[in-house]
């Protein structure tokens, strides 16, 4: 059967490409999606591993600072640390962060790079590469090829792979760029393996303008009692952190479990609209083959066989399909990568994602996934119709009446799902129900969707018809209509691929409007300034991301005559509780102040008294650290921990990490910076006397900027800043529009896929109404009476089952995943225009097969048997 | 008799049914009876012929002979196997090996071209040989010729007449040389010309392959071919008066 299984191959996919090619390329889409979700997951779980990853060779432990900040550990820990007993080795880091290296021809390269001490870092030098020629060095290969002399005089190790994309070897020279800042640095030597470049600390610190060190990596001496080290170190550094690498991957990577496994939810989403289509063409395309696969039995071919070869056609499809996926994948994936990094960098405080890196791993996975996906959707429905008796398959007529559909079964399946879905909301105190932040009610709820069309035509198609048929039954359109609902073993399966889309569509759509409603709320309750002055693209950006304002900035708008009072920024990151948070210090006892925040709890604080001891909290850091008004809270500083109180909780969508607020001056205090530097200032908004226009004063200063030389500053005003605001949740959400897209265009295809199958199917039937004097247009009618009545019952089915899962996603995967308040809200306009579109798809993908049912109806056809 | 009838008298049967009953299930629950007690005996080389009215019962004999479908009671014998006791892939190797099948609807895979449909019961089985070491594919050539289709092997099978798609039927069947020869009106769907062809044909191949042929037909001169006769009546296999 495996030869005939190849053999006959070929000539199906010529005889049917329409049939064959339509699954594969819904395979190729659901394992899109799936491949271009993990490559990002991937690629952000690579960013943090980049943030943590040993670059001493190796370490038991990490000394950095609980401010997240450059060069937080000072330089002198590094021989106090060495004194500590059971440490064996101590090496200091300073992290630049991406440089990009240019050479001669526009050769270009980017690598990590950090500041190191040479003799406590372990590195494998390579031999030059293929591009560069040595100038200095050893050239025999024998002994590791470094000119230490080089690197010392501020030359640069570079990683083998970037020094052969440059063509350069030591001893050559390379521009360095950091920022705008351009350099000509030699080449020291070549690193073996990583994307890592390394220079000399003292000259990486010149470099960065600024003392200190952002890490010590430590390995432990033989023997040494690896807790007993760290509760010394912890001792002898109160104002740092020790951490094990290990453990900060785990709380880096939970700290956005909650966005990847959305990300795959509506990845998976795409796949299983992709399974519906494929349970649908193999439905329709066995329906087709009955009399075939009667004969194939009949010659002697076991069920079983019978089975295994149709089963090699799926997989075969899938894989086909699977293959096609995976460069789409990646294309996708790098298309997304600058949202989902942006989406990162501002939510949870991590790096910048510079690239996506397909792996053999990760393809091979997506690939395995999608062929598992087609063939659990395809292997019922083969079983079943190998089982049948070849009589039974070889009887003239079977293959229109199809197998009897289990629709009251599913129907029933489908309800106890999506039962079990809404059961957390039915029952919203039960943490049982609320098991996996929801999650799995979600899943629940989708599965039980797709079921519904089998219900829905079960329980209502006959009254439907009947009604169908008393109103429609005069028109070709009303009588193909009422003839999808007479076959539910038909109509079922491509309304439920359509009905997850659109169950997707309407939950997702419900919860982005009500973020966005909520986010609106937000904004008109805490911009309370009139002006907001910032770094040009910093608006909208997380505190890892924002530069400090020049000093001229701040004379300017101190100067201005219309500006009644300021409120000045200062952002910084601390690790509190293993997690990064932003701390803000503003200026709490401005006039107005009270109205910066929407405040969950502690609403009517005095300001002053906030000012003094307190702190308000995010709503995401409260429900991860199970804070409340009054709440002690230890913030780490560089002077060992402050005590605080929580003063108040507001509500934040800007950070999924969290924040927390505290008066400036105190932030100051806590935080001091070098003696003789000012206090950096992130962001200043402006509070304009009475009657002042803040057009012209935002004109007046942009004015006066440019001329004191910062024009690097810009001046917005409100309304602005909630523009920037809305476009920045706009792009953070346009990854789920383009699944959301994926969903509904895979769904498209599968009800144009089944169409297409029918009309294929019953060209004998077309050709009889034609010679019993229907015209072609009747014919076509029929067709799109069909593929209206799939999409009104996709329609029907998804909205409520979406309207019930927006619902879900708002009241409890948020709250749980995010740490979210959302208000509820319905974007009527979105959900109309979303209709129509469910629509407008169904009967465009009826329009073609309504069109071949139409030509294909003639003479030949009903002369057609096998 | 002749001794050729003797020693076919003495070899041992190719079909073999004893008392085979067969119902099948109404809507509402009761059973209808399609044929009862039926006994038949077939050896190689003999033809017989099952001739009655639609609906008789012609079709399921055919289908019990060739263990396509179950017996309500009795017992079926192929090739000296009871196939009551066989799992469906021993059964389906045994019809692959012994049973070779014609339909009235021919029962060609259209995408597969005439040669392929020819050889769909080796490449189900795994023959790439027969018992006296012929390739498979000269077998196909050398029955191609006999059909006279060689011409058109390369062509798919939904581009031929209905004679030339029957006689690719007859070629199939008979391709691993097979004991027992099925027709199931085998010219019921053919013009008088393309049926007197085809059943000259499917009696000279089956003869030179020294094979059992049972038909079901309507067709009193085809059923007059065959040295048996017998007519289906209320579910009784009867002998029967070639002249009707």
């Amino acid at each position: 059967m495996i030869h005939l299984l190849f053999r006959a191959a070929p000539a199906r996919v010529r005889a049917a490409p329409a049939l064959t090619l339509l699954p594969v390329a819904a395979i190729a889409l659901g394992v899109g999606a799936v491949l271009a979700i993990q490559l990002l997951n991937r690629a952000a779980l690579d960013t943090l591993d980049a943030s943590l990853e040993a670059v001493s060779g190796g370490a038991d432990f990490r000394l950095e600072g609980q401010v997240l900040e450059p060069g937080a550990v000072p330089d002198e820990a590094w021989p106090r640390a060495l004194a500590v007993p059971g440490v064996e080795s101590a090496a200091p880091l300073v992290r630049l962060g991406s440089l990009s290296f240019a050479a001669g021809e526009g050769r270009r390269a980017a690598a990590t790079a950090y500041g190191v001490d040479l003799l406590s870092t372990a590195f494998g030098f390579a031999r030059p590469s293929a591009g560069g020629s040595p100038a200095a060095g050893s050239a025999s290969g024998a002994t590791p090829f470094f000119d230490p002399d080089l690197f010392f005089r501020g030359g640069v190790a570079l990683p083998a792979a970037a020094a052969a994309r440059l063509g350069v070897g030591v001893g050559h020279r390379v521009l360095v760029g950091r920022g705008a800042e351009v350099r000509e640095v030699p080449v020291a030597g070549l690193v073996n393996g990583g994307e890592a470049a390394f220079l000399d600390l003292a000259y990486a610190q010149a470099l960065r303008g600024r003392a200190g060190l952002d890490r010590i990596e430590f390995r432990l001496a033989a023997g040494a009692d690896r807790e007993a080290v760290a509760a010394a170190l912890a001792e002898r550094f109160p104002g740092l952190s020790v951490g094990e690498p290990a453990t900060l991957r785990q709380e880096g990577a939970d700290l956005f479990a909650a966005f990847r496994l959305n990300l795959t939810a509506l990845a998976a989403v795409s796949l299983l609209v992709a399974a519906f289509l494929v349970y649908a063409s193999v439905r329709a395309g066995l329906a087709a083959r009955r009399r075939e696969i009667g004969l194939y039995r009949a010659l002697g071919a076991s069920a079983r066989a019978t089975g295994w070869m149709l089963a090699g056609e799926v997989a075969l499809s899938a894989l086909a399909g699977a293959l096609l996926g995976a460069p789409l994948g990646v294309l996708a994936a790098r298309a997304g990568l600058d949202r989902v990094s942006r989406t990162i960098t501002n939510f949870y405080l991590l790096d910048r994602i510079e690239k996506v890196a397909p792996s053999v791993e990760i393809v091979g996975v997506a690939l395995l996934v999608g062929v598992l996906a087609a063939l659990a959707a395809a292997l019922p429905e083969i079983r079943a119709e190998v089982r049948q008796s070849p009589v039974s398959l070889l009887a003239p007529g079977r293959e229109l009446a199809g197998r009897r559909f289990p629709g009251r079964r599913a129907a029933a399946l489908g309800f106890a799902f999506v039962g079990a879905g809404a059961l957390p909301l039915l029952f919203p105190g039960v943490p049982l129900f609320a098991l996996g932040g929801g999650f799995p009610a979600a899943a629940a709820l989708v599965v039980g969707a797709a079921l519904l069309p089998a219900g829905a035509l079960s329980f209502l198609g006959p009254a439907l018809s009947r009604a169908g048929g008393a109103f429609g039954s005069g028109t070709a359109f009303g009588r193909g209509a009422a003839a999808a609902l007479g076959e539910p073993g038909a109509t079922a399966p491509a309304a439920a691929a359509l009905v997850v889309a659109v169950t997707m569509l309407v939950g997702v759509t419900g919860l982005v409007g009500s973020l966005r409603r909520t986010l609106e709320i937000w904004l008109d309750e805490t911009l309370a300034a009139d002006l907001y002055v910032s770094r040009f693209g910093d608006l909208g950006r997380g505190i890892a991301e924002r530069r400090q304002l020049p000093e001229e900035a701040l004379a300017v708008t101190a100067a201005d005559p219309a500006v009644a009072g300021r409120d000045l920024l200062r952002g910084l990151r601390v690790r509190l509780a293993g997690r990064p948070v932003s701390v803000y210090g503003i200026d709490l006892l401005v006039p107005r102040s009270a109205e910066r925040f929407s405040l969950l709890e502690g609403a009517g604080a005095p300001m002053a008294q906030i000012a003094a001891e307190g702190v308000l909290v995010s709503e995401p850091l409260a429900r991860a650290l199970g804070l409340s008004r009054g709440s002690p809270l230890s913030l780490p500083t560089p002077g060992g921990p402050a005590e605080a109180t929580v003063a108040g909780v507001y509500r934040d969508y800007g950070s999924q990490t969290g924040a927390l607020f505290l008066d400036r001056r105190r932030l100051d205090r806590l935080y001091p910076v070098a003696a003789g530097e000012a206090p950096p200032v992130h962001g200043a908004a402006l509070y304009l006397r009475p009657g002042a226009e803040p057009a012209a004063v935002a004109a007046r200063l942009r004015a006066s900027l440019a001329e004191a030389g910062a024009g690097s500053v810009e001046v917005v005003d409100r309304r602005a800043l909630r523009a920037a605001a809305s476009e920045v949740f706009d792009r953070t959400m346009a990854v789920t529009a383009l699944l959301r897209g994926f969903a509904l265009f895979i769904a498209a295809l599968g009800v144009g896929l089944l169409l297409w199958t029918m009309a294929r199917e019953r060209r004998p039937e077309s050709a009889l109404l034609r010679a019993l004097g229907a015209d072609s247009g009747q014919v076509a009618a029929g067709f799109l009476g069909r593929g209206c009545l799939i999409a009104s019952l996709g329609l029907v089915c998804g909205g409520a089952a979406g309207a019930l899962l927006a619902v879900l996603l708002v009241e409890v995967v948020n709250p749980a995943w995010f740490g979210w308040t959302l208000e509820l809200s319905w974007p009527a306009g979105a959900l109309a225009s979303q209709s129509a579109l469910v629509l407008v798809a169904g009967l465009a993908a009826a329009a073609l097969p309504a069109r071949q049912a139409a030509r294909s109806a003639n003479a030949a056809a009903l002369r057609e048997e096998i | 008799m002749s001794p050729e009838a003797v020693a076919a008298e003495e070899a041992p049967p190719v079909l073999d049914l004893r008392g085979v009953g067969k119902s099948h299930r109404q809507a509402d629950g009761s059973a209808l009876p399609v044929l009862s007690g039926v006994d038949l005996t077939l050896r190689g080389g003999e033809t017989a012929a099952v001739f009655g009215r639609s609906g008789s019962g012609k079709s399921t004999l055919l289908h019990l002979a060739a263990g396509i479908e179950a017996p309500s009671g009795g017992q079926v014998r192929l090739a000296g196997r009871e196939v009551a006791t066989l799992g469906d892939r021993e059964r389906s190797r045994l019809r692959g090996r012994s049973v070779g099948m014609i339909f009235q609807f021919f029962h060609l895979v259209p995408y597969l071209t005439v040669r392929e449909n020819l050889l769909l019961p080796a490449r189900i089985a795994g023959i790439s040989r027969l018992g006296a070491g012929e390739g498979i594919g000269a077998a196909a050539d050398r029955l191609l010729d006999a059909v006279a289709l060689r011409d058109r092997a390369a062509e798919p099978a939904r581009h031929l007449s209905g004679g030339e798609m029957q006689r690719t039927a007859i070629a199939r069947a008979l391709l691993l040389e097979p004991a027992l020869v099925l027709a199931d009106e085998p010219t019921g769907n053919l013009d008088a010309g393309a049926a007197a062809s085809v059943a000259d044909l499917l009696f000279a191949m089956t003869e030179r392959q020294g094979a059992a042929l049972l038909l079901a037909t309507h067709d009193p001169e085809l059923a007059a071919r065959c040295r048996r006769r017998f007519r289906l009546t209320d579910g009784h296999l009867l002998p029967a008066d070639p002249a009707g």
